[in-house]
């Protein structure tokens, strides 16, 4: 039997998209595609009175509970939860920050294996969210078309013929699609060719962020890479432009790991072994410090350097070694030193 | 939906930018003669030339040749602000402005005169190409929703200056309250 999803299980399953797995798994971390949609006849979010998001936020949740592909999924009410219990959601993904800032008349559906999550009254009345690990932007967009048409049979969308699902902010309208990869790209990096390649992403419509988003620095070497235009190209052509632009910056990254191990084979693999003797030996230790050598780390397994008996365990530990995972594993709040050692002690026993 | 600046036919699926001098220029190519001018690749491969990084040598070659990809708004133009307040949330086109979202799905109505411009500007499109919502039947709406979704309408065409339209909307209006 299956046991029933609850956020104490979130703690100690991996979500889908951690798991190592797909076309290019080793430079594409994972695959995300979000649809933004509205109710019509409500304000927006950020427009509407306390009582009126409320009021959307029970629409929503039980049009969820009508949808087949959404049985079983956990309903978290953010008026139920800790400041710690949002920080340790917005690490997993499956909120974003904003999110997690008053007002608090808001909810999350968060589906089996953390495949689909979905904001309820974030910029939009309806944020839903697919993720999965690799180069998989077409399943995806499969997993969320079929939650889409469950819902819009129970909800009445705001939409225009001539601009498409509408939006509270003008530059999401449209298609209300953003479909983004989380690439590591440490090699770009190293050979001082990310500028370039971000410049060229820009020119091309699409955009790079960090690894929380919007906002957010590129750390650990990983980018997130999306589309900007919502208007006037569909879903498919979007995701199929996406794609082929992800296919060129891997195979970029690919030369760019060749030339550094041909070229300069013992800086390499010098940085690689001595960011992994510090993982596994280190007292304390900051994230920063933490992400940056785990990137190095995940660059020795994929270039088999580094024996890891599990893949996934690479990418896992980019959301463990983060504050709000740490303090619910310990079950309290953490100063900042004793996150330090925790974070340390987590890496020790993971190598 | 913006034509290919290359073919003129098919629609244009890549939007590239450059600045130069301040200048602003842009091209839009449709799949195939972006293929064909390698634009996916010449962007991708191009050389690093500089840290505003531009890699406007290959770009600037492609668009030689092409006149007069400016931008289309008249310099020194004044924005003015229309004086409309949306009657399904009442945000003013002002606030929306300020707040840079708008109040609920009726804005999109009742703004809708001055959005063209803004959408071309952020998209680079103004026709929504992609899938619909698959509805069953026409869902009934109550008189009230009837009646603010026609005093939207007669809003902005009185905006628009479309007397005709709006003194039609306003008799609808009219005989709803009525009744």
């Amino acid at each position: 039997m299956k046991q029933p999803l609850t956020f104490d299980s979130l703690l100690h399953q991996t979500g889908e998209w951690l798991r190592s797995t797909g076309p290019h798994h080793t430079i594409v971390l994972s695959s995300r595609i979000r649809l933004a949609r509205n109710l019509n006849g409500q304000p927006f979010p950020h427009w509407a009175s306390s009582a009126q998001r409320t009021k959307i936020v029970r629409k929503v949740v039980a049009a969820v509970g009508k949808s087949s592909f959404l049985k079983g999924s956990l309903i978290l009410p953010m008026k139920k939860l800790s400041a710690l219990d949002k920080q340790f959601l917005v690490e997993r993904h499956l909120i974003s920050r904003d999110f997690a800032q008053p007002p608090d008349e808001k909810a999350v559906v968060i589906s089996d294996r953390e495949i689909v999550s979905i904001m309820i009254n974030e910029e939009d009345h309806l944020r839903l969210q697919v993720m999965q690990s690799g180069l998989r932007l077409d399943e995806a967009w499969a997993i969320l078309q079929r939650i889409d048409q469950e819902l819009e049979k129970q909800l009445d969308y705001a939409f225009r013929d001539d601009w498409g699902y509408l939006t509270a902010c003008p530059t999401n309208v449209g298609t209300g699609m953003r479909a983004s990869c989380m690439l590591h790209l440490p090699c770009l990096v190293m050979t001082r060719q990310m500028e370039r390649v971000l410049n060229a992403i820009s020119k091309l419509g699409m955009t790079a962020r960090g690894f929380y988003g919007e906002g957010t620095e590129a750390s650990g070497n990983f980018y997130q890479l999306s589309n900007q235009v919502t208007l006037g190209i569909s879903e498919t052509d979007t995701i199929n432009q996406l794609d082929r632009i992800i296919q060129k910056v891997v195979e970029q990254e690919e030369a760019a790991r060749k030339v550094l191990l041909k070229n300069h084979r013992e800086i390499l693999e010098d940085k690689i072994w001595r960011a992994y003797g510090t993982l596994r030996s280190a007292a304390q230790i900051s994230s920063g410090e933490a992400v940056k050598l785990l990137s190095l780390v995940r660059l020795g397994t994929d270039i088999g350097r580094i024996p890891v008996k599990d893949p996934a365990l690479m990418n896992r530990l980019f959301v463990q070694i983060q504050p709000a995972y740490l303090q619910k594993l310990e079950g309290k709040i953490l100063s900042p030193d004793e996150r330090d050692k925790r974070r340390a002690q987590l890496l020790r026993e993971a190598f | 939906m913006i034509k290919c600046d290359l073919c003129s036919k098919n629609e244009a699926v890549f939007h590239l930018s450059e600045v130069i001098n301040g200048k602003s220029r842009e091209l839009h190519l449709c799949e195939s003669c972006a293929r064909e001018k390698g634009a996916e690749q010449l962007a991708l491969n191009a050389p690093l030339i500089d840290p505003a990084g531009t890699a406007a040598g290959s770009l600037a070659s492609l668009l030689a040749g092409l006149a007069d990809l400016g931008t289309k708004t008249p310099p020194g133009q004044k924005p003015v602000t229309p004086k409309i307040t949306c009657s399904g949330c009442g945000m003013t086109f002002a606030q929306f402005r300020k707040a840079g979202r708008f109040g609920c799905a009726s804005c999109y109505g009742a703004f809708s005169r001055y959005l063209t411009p803004l959408l071309r500007r952020i998209h680079g499109a103004v026709q929504y190409s992609g899938k619909s919502p698959n509805r069953k039947a026409p869902k009934r709406i109550s008189a009230k929703e009837r009646l603010l979704r026609l005093k939207t309408e007669l809003q902005s065409a009185v905006s628009a200056e479309e007397f005709e339209k709006a003194a039609a909307l306003r008799d609808k209006i009219r005989l709803l309250e009525k009744k």
